[in-house]
């Protein structure tokens, strides 16, 4: 054998050796989250950059990711692959509530409890967004973006028609009567395919009605869906409709032709949240954007409107390794990216802290429109859609759009929303807020 | 004595084992499924309920609803469709060749995916720049809501579906009407029959087998049908638009509840078989007579 084929073989026994060893070493990671570069999980641009730097960081781990369609691709995913029992080791999905009591009480999560108090996670999240991630006393994930809902208006239109921005009820049937006399859409509102924009407004008028407890009692089923605070919730949505606040045919628009009714101009206004602020906010002309808040219609219930976590990081019960997982989710969430994921990622995280927009690069309208709803955080109702278990949510999408069309009687959506929390709770499917033990 | 030739079954047997894998086995299972329950949808929570689902089903008013909007969708679709479509193949069949540049304008919207379809027909159909309402009103008539009205909801995606569909229901009896002889309508004519009574004692009669295929395949399309529906209103508002094949989405995809969808879709695929051997037994009993 020559001098350089036994050089060669030497060569290759080392490689085998050596991947051997550095296999052994090397360490996996599948994750799976929503971070797209457009629509509602637009955050795509940011995660990059905090992946670039785990990765600097970790050069001994190989990830594995995954991207899914921000909604229900990726709930639908999740709960296909924890039910099958090969789910990814760390995943963001939603919802929290109802949806994060099922899945931990089948074992399908990993309790976060040890990691919260090695990594601080406590100090970094308020109660109300631990209390919905929390079951039987462990927390099973971390609340990551916060949603919050508000009206987005065209104030150069309000200008021209010499509008306000409305500070009482009768303001808001005024500014609909007006914006429709100068033949504009009030109010872009769009309840179809699925009516979870319905389904937002009405959270956020029984904040206006009924206020936090009310919330909180009906979504935990402790009190009847069917009591007056809701009823006059849906009543008053009903007198907007009256009063040709919405869209034509709302029923049957989607919501990005709601959107195109503001860009366009054909609205003056769309009530929606914190989830497309990236969209709207790049699609509206300079200066022509700004944003409120529904007001108080009574002066014993506070303004407020819903909030709630638009998805959370999860480690599932069975991951290669836990702890390399939670290292992950704390690298991710920690306070250092703060300015990645607001100013390249347009997703604001939920924090305890109030944040200090002055010192992010970011439209005014941004830092306001969280800024107002992190100050009512406790006096916020938690979004019904992403609390309640999927048999209520369907009965909840479809009943808004019944009530709203006028084809189906209040009394008959909630009596029908109690039967379905009655399902719900049969098969454990009710949130019950956490508390720390 | 007839020696055993096995090469048939050779030849058949890749058919054989990707029905068996893809068709069979999962209609097998959702039977199976059908008679147990899991509070968690994991196989091994798996309970025997017996006809419990069954009974639990036909006590459910939406799984009746859907299954009556499944029914009136297969109505739609051979009043519609079918109807239009045998009238044009019958209309274009005295064309020569230019009946082939029709039939392939007709055609254009099958080979149009779902998906889109129902993106565009939104447009179309949306009430403040929707053109459907602006040509409405250009003439004098009031324009509608259509997605969102629950009395025409169901009428208004199955326009979208019908638009897709009667090109491929021209193509079908314009084959079945090519071989039909031209000396079976000369003699007609010679008897005396107008163009109505050829069409009804001579093309009809003909066309038997064209028209079950049509038939069958509208049937079958029609009791599954979902992804039009799904992605225009997704049975909304409030489940005026909403079929058996979406609930059984529902059901398991986003609820888990896998069991009971399986037995949806036993009793679908039962009514569907049920419909289909109906339609078959009428008009093989018709061509008897």
């Amino acid at each position: 054998m020559s001098m350089l084929k036994r050089f060669a073989f030497l060569l290759l026994i080392l490689s085998l050796l050596g991947g051997i060893v550095s296999a052994q070493d090397s360490q996996f990671l599948e994750v799976w989250d929503q971070w797209e570069f457009y629509g509602m999980t637009a955050a795509g641009p940011a995660l990059e950059v905090i992946h670039a730097a785990w990765n600097a960081e970790h050069p001994n781990v190989f990830m594995d990711r995954s991207v899914f369609g921000g909604g229900w691709p990726i709930r639908n995913a999740i709960e296909l692959a924890l039910t099958s029992g090969d789910a990814p080791d760390v995943f963001y999905s939603w919802p929290s509530g109802a949806g994060l009591t099922a899945y931990a009480q089948e074992g399908y999560l990993l309790d976060l409890t040890p990691y919260a108090d090695q990594y601080g996670w406590w100090d970094r999240l308020p109660d109300w967004a631990i209390e919905r991630n929390m079951w039987n006393g462990k927390l099973y994930a971390y609340p990551w973006e916060q949603d919050l809902e508000y009206v987005y208006y065209n104030q150069v239109i309000f200008e021209e028609l010499g509008l306000d921005i409305p500070q009482s009820w009768e303001d808001i049937l005024n500014w609909c009567a007006v914006a429709n006399e100068a033949g504009y859409i009030p109010i872009s509102f769009s309840n179809s395919p699925d009516g979870w924009q319905g389904a937002n407004m009405f959270t956020d008028m029984v904040a206006l009605t009924g206020g936090r407890q009310v919330g909180l009692d009906v979504l935990r089923g402790a009190t009847s869906w069917n009591r007056p605070e809701v009823v006059d919730a849906l009543e008053k949505l009903l007198e907007m409709v009256d009063a040709d606040c919405f869209s034509p045919g709302f029923n049957g628009k989607h919501y990005g032709d709601s959107l195109a009714e503001l860009y366009t101009g054909r609205a003056t206004s769309v009530w929606t949240g914190t989830w497309v602020i990236h969209d709207i906010s790049g699609n509206m002309a300079e200066g022509a954007l700004d944003v409120f808040y529904m007001p108080a219609i009574y002066d014993d219930i506070p303004q407020a409107t819903h909030m709630s976590e638009g998805s959370a990081y999860y480690i599932w019960a069975h991951a290669t390794d836990p702890d390399l997982a939670a290292e992950y989710i704390d690298f991710v969430t920690d306070p250092r990216w703060l300015p990645t994921w607001i100013e390249e990622g347009f997703a604001i995280p939920i924090q305890k802290d109030p944040i200090d927009w002055s010192i992010y690069d970011v439209a005014p309208v941004i830092g306001k429109a969280f800024r107002i709803g992190q100050e009512m955080q406790d006096l916020n109702v938690d979004a019904f859609h992403t609390t309640v278990a999927p048999n209520v949510v369907r009965a909840l999408y479809q009943g808004v759009q019944g009530v709203l069309g006028g084809e189906l009687s209040i009394d008959d959506f909630l009596n029908n929303m109690d039967e379905e929390m009655a399902v719900a709770a049969e098969l454990g499917q009710v949130w019950e807020p956490g508390e720390r033990m | 004595m007839p020696r055993f030739n096995i090469r048939p079954y050779i030849f058949i047997a890749p058919a054989l084992i990707y029905l068996a894998i893809w068709i069979f086995y999962p209609i097998l299972n959702a039977f199976v499924l059908s008679f147990f329950d899991s509070p968690t949808g994991r196989s091994r929570d798996y309970f025997w309920v017996g006809l419990g689902n069954y009974t639990k089903l036909l006590q459910d008013d939406l799984f009746l609803k859907s299954l009556y909007h499944n029914i009136l969708w297969v109505l739609l679709s051979i009043a519609i469709p079918v109807v239009l479509g045998l009238l044009l193949a019958v209309v274009l069949s005295g064309r020569g060749r230019t009946r082939l540049v029709y039939a392939s304008i007709y055609f254009i919207p099958q080979t149009v995916a779902a998906v889109c379809a129902a993106i565009v027909w939104r447009w179309i159909y949306d009430p403040s720049i929707g053109p459907l309402n602006h040509l409405l009103e250009a003439i004098g008539l009031t324009g509608r809501p259509w997605l969102a009205d629950e009395s025409i909801v169901l009428i208004a995606v199955n326009m979208i579906g019908s638009w897709s569909y009667y090109g491929f229901c021209v193509l079908i009896f314009m084959a079945g009407l090519q071989n039909i002889s031209p000396e079976l309508y000369d003699a007609a004519k010679i008897d005396g029959a107008g163009a109505l009574q050829r069409f009804l004692y001579v093309t009809i009669p003909l066309l038997r087998n064209a028209i079950t295929f049509v038939l069958v395949y509208t049937i079958i399309g029609s009791m599954k049908f979902f992804d039009l529906i799904f992605v225009a209103t997704n049975g909304g508002p409030n489940e005026a638009s909403t079929v058996v094949g979406l609930r059984i989405y529902w059901h398991s995809m986003r609820e888990g509840r896998f069991n009971y969808a399986a037995t949806m879709s036993t009793i679908l695929t039962v009514v569907i078989l049920a419909l289909s051997v109906v339609v078959i037994r009428q008009i093989v009993t018709e061509e008897g007579d």
